[in-house]
């Protein structure tokens, strides 16, 4: 038992893992900036709100700035001044909350009018904003800060925690992908066990179908499918070999025995003669089943050459039937033909022609003595011209309707030789009107005779 | 009229020898070109009958270097291949004839005949055989001074036999001659065997000594008792 390749369990789990991993990094994108924004929105609605009250105590006196300071309602604030003439950067600082002092806040406390964070030399991480106004050529700052160590605290924990869990969830989808995907593609192996059975000689065995409607069923469905039409060739192929075993063999098998016995016995020249002439007419048989063999070997393989010119289908009819008018006259048949106004095709006339003989011989044979034959040339409303052989011969039951145009057909199973041919005559029949782009098709009923009809494209030439 | 007969299969070469030493040929064998080829430059040779799957060299090859040096001398091509292609390329080579085994040896005797004889011929009006006469412009038959009614195909059947008297006419030939059918495949045996049977009757009915004369196996020959 060979191991199963793994590639697609593989590269299912990683398709699992990939997609899996890309959708848990926007979504920890996602939360992280929900996180923070919400975090954000009190904080400067505070600082909007401490602004105005330290601009408020700045436009009244400085026992209001102390007042806001002691009672806590602004714990850090800082006023600085901005002379006009003194170059940026250099603010004085006028007032600044003991908090603040205290906070002793890293890098001289930049803060920006959009806000920005401030690192106490404690640790603590604070928020600061920034109000500027101007009057009368002095342009004052108002810097605010809050507290907002408890936020930071649990954005840094949120930021951590989607960051430890990324490889994770990397891990947890390649192993749980994997694990579905070897569920998924459970059925393949299992097919592919119950294929390795299916031999030559073994094609009646099928693959099992869970689930139909699934890709897994549909696969094995179309496998099946493709099985049963192997089936049916091999069994073609089985019965071909036969018959074209026998009816190879019959020939030689009559040389050979007429060969020794005219070796063993001492005949007058008359019976050698006799033996002779024996043996050579199953070689013109066998020559005969070779080439019709030979035939249609090269047609099925595509390597007649045609040569398709306009044929009078009418013309060509009548010919077919004054050809073979004497082998119904010598079985009192009635055969006549009816095609009066001209039908053209686009055809091989050869291989039309020996269509038609195969065709009409055929009608003739298996038709009784002083039975009916027509031939009759119609033309269908599509621009079809159709050519009709009917007999009131025995028949074709339905059950071998199917099979007649098959290579070494006979409908009597002992296969005699005194009752047809081998078998070839319609199958050449078939692909001689197949290769001219034509069909052909039987409508008969046990006993009450049978209908050939070969239709063919019809080319505009009858109007002219 | 010598022979020259290039054919490795052995047991083929000696059977087409004897036939044609039978009708007064002779005959050299040959078994592969190169032999074939030191034959011609030694020996005059009237007719080649040459098989083209030969060891060691392709028969097309041995025609066209043949015709190159020899434009006159008839070539008659025997093949196992009989594809319309191999035809074509056999004639274009510059072959004058193709026979696709398995032939007959009476109608490889035909075409020989046709061959060697191609000087134009005065052409005939009347054949005769015994006291079967056709005269070919009246369409008039007669048989001991008795008029012998015949179909169109019949009277074309006869005067074949006639043309060919004495020797052997094998269904492939009637086939391709009277029926213009280039198929062998072509069901047409019952339907020859029908208007030959009709043509005995009509032409050996009215006599004693039958003319008309099947040959088992191989077809029909017309020619007074032996």
């Amino acid at each position: 038992m060979q191991l199963a390749p793994r590639r697609v369990r593989w590269r299912l789990s990683w398709y699992y893992a990939i997609s899996l991993t890309l959708i848990f990094s926007v979504f920890s994108v996602c939360v992280f900036l929900f996180v923070r924004i919400s975090c954000m929105i009190p904080i400067h609605a505070q600082l909007d709100q401490e602004l105005a009250l330290v601009a408020k105590a700045v436009r009244s006196n400085a026992a209001a700035l102390a007042q806001l300071e002691t009672e806590d309602i602004v714990p850090y604030f800082r006023i600085s001044q901005l002379a006009p003439s003194a170059a940026a950067g250099t603010a004085t600082t006028l007032y600044t909350s003991r908090r603040w002092n205290m906070s002793r806040f890293a890098g001289n406390a930049r803060v920006t009018e959009n806000g920005n964070w401030l690192l106490s030399a404690t640790g603590r991480h604070y928020f600061g904003r920034r109000f500027i106004w101007s009057q009368a050529g002095i342009t004052w700052h108002i810097d605010v800060a809050v507290d907002t160590e408890q936020s930071y605290v649990s954005v840094k924990k949120l930021t951590i925690a989607l960051l430890l869990s990324w490889p994770l969830v990397l891990l947890a989808s390649l192993g749980g992908g994997y694990f579905f995907a070897a569920r998924v593609l459970a059925p393949i192996g299992a097919m592919a066990d119950k294929a390795r059975e299916i031999t030559a000689d073994k094609l009646s065995e099928r693959l099992p179908v869970q689930d139909p409607n699934d890709e897994f069923g549909h696969l094995a469905t179309v496998f099946n499918e493709t099985v049963e039409r192997l089936d049916t060739y091999f069994e073609r192929l089985r019965r071909f070999t036969a018959d074209a075993s026998h009816e190879l063999r019959t020939p030689l098998a009559v040389i050979r025995c007429v060969g020794e016995n005219a070796l063993q016995q001492t005949a007058s020249s008359a019976q050698y003669e006799n033996a002779i002439g024996s043996m050579l007419e199953e070689t013109d048989s066998l020559m005969r089943l070779l080439d019709g063999l030979l035939m249609l070997t090269r047609a099925e393989a595509g390597q007649l050459a045609l040569q398709p010119e306009p044929i009078d289908l009418a013309a060509l009819a009548l010919d077919v039937v004054n050809c073979l008018r004497v082998l119904a006259e010598e079985k009192h048949q009635q055969l006549c033909f009816d095609g009066a106004s001209p039908g053209y095709v686009m055809a091989d006339r050869a291989t039309l022609r020996q269509a038609l003989i195969n065709l009409l011989a055929n009608a003739i044979r298996y038709t009784p003595e002083h039975g009916d034959i027509g031939v009759r040339l119609v033309q269908s409303s599509a621009g079809m011209q159709v050519i009709e052989i009917r007999d009131n011969g025995p028949g074709i039951a339905a059950e071998h309707q199917s099979k007649i145009f098959e290579r070494f057909y006979r409908i009597d199973q002992d296969r005699s030789r005194e009752t047809g041919g081998a078998g070839l005559g319609l199958a050449i029949a078939r692909w001689m009107i197949t290769l001219n782009s034509g069909s052909i098709a039987l409508e008969s009923k046990k006993n009450k005779g049978s209908i050939f009809r070969v239709t063919l494209a019809g080319i505009g030439l009858s109007g002219t | 009229m010598h022979i020259l007969v290039i054919e490795d299969e052995k047991k083929l070469a000696q059977a087409i020898q004897e036939s044609l030493e039978h009708e007064h040929y002779e005959v050299t064998l040959a078994h592969t070109g190169e032999e074939g080829f030191f034959l011609l430059h030694a020996q005059h040779v009237d007719l080649v009958i040459l098989d083209l799957m030969l060891p060691g060299r392709d028969g097309i090859d041995i025609v066209s270097t043949l015709r190159k040096r020899h434009t006159r001398l008839p070539v008659i091509i025997i093949t196992a291949r009989d594809s319309i292609e191999e035809r074509v390329r056999g004639l274009d080579s510059g072959a004058d004839d193709y026979l696709v085994k398995p032939f007959s040896m009476a109608e490889l005797h035909a075409r020989l005949r046709a061959l060697l004889r191609r000087d134009p011929v005065a052409p005939v009006l009347t054949l005769q055989l015994a006291d079967l006469h056709m005269d070919l412009l009246s369409r008039h038959v007669s048989r001991r001074g008795q008029p012998i009614d015949l179909t169109v195909k019949e009277f074309e059947l006869l005067a074949y036999l006639l043309r060919h008297q004495g020797r052997t006419v094998t269904r492939d030939m009637l086939v391709r001659d009277i029926w213009k059918e280039p198929a062998r495949v072509v069901p047409l045996d019952n339907v020859i065997d029908v208007h030959m049977a009709r043509l005995r009757k009509k032409v050996d009915g009215i006599a004693d000594a039958p003319l008309v004369h099947t040959v088992r196996g191989v077809g029909f020959i017309l020619r007074e008792q032996s």
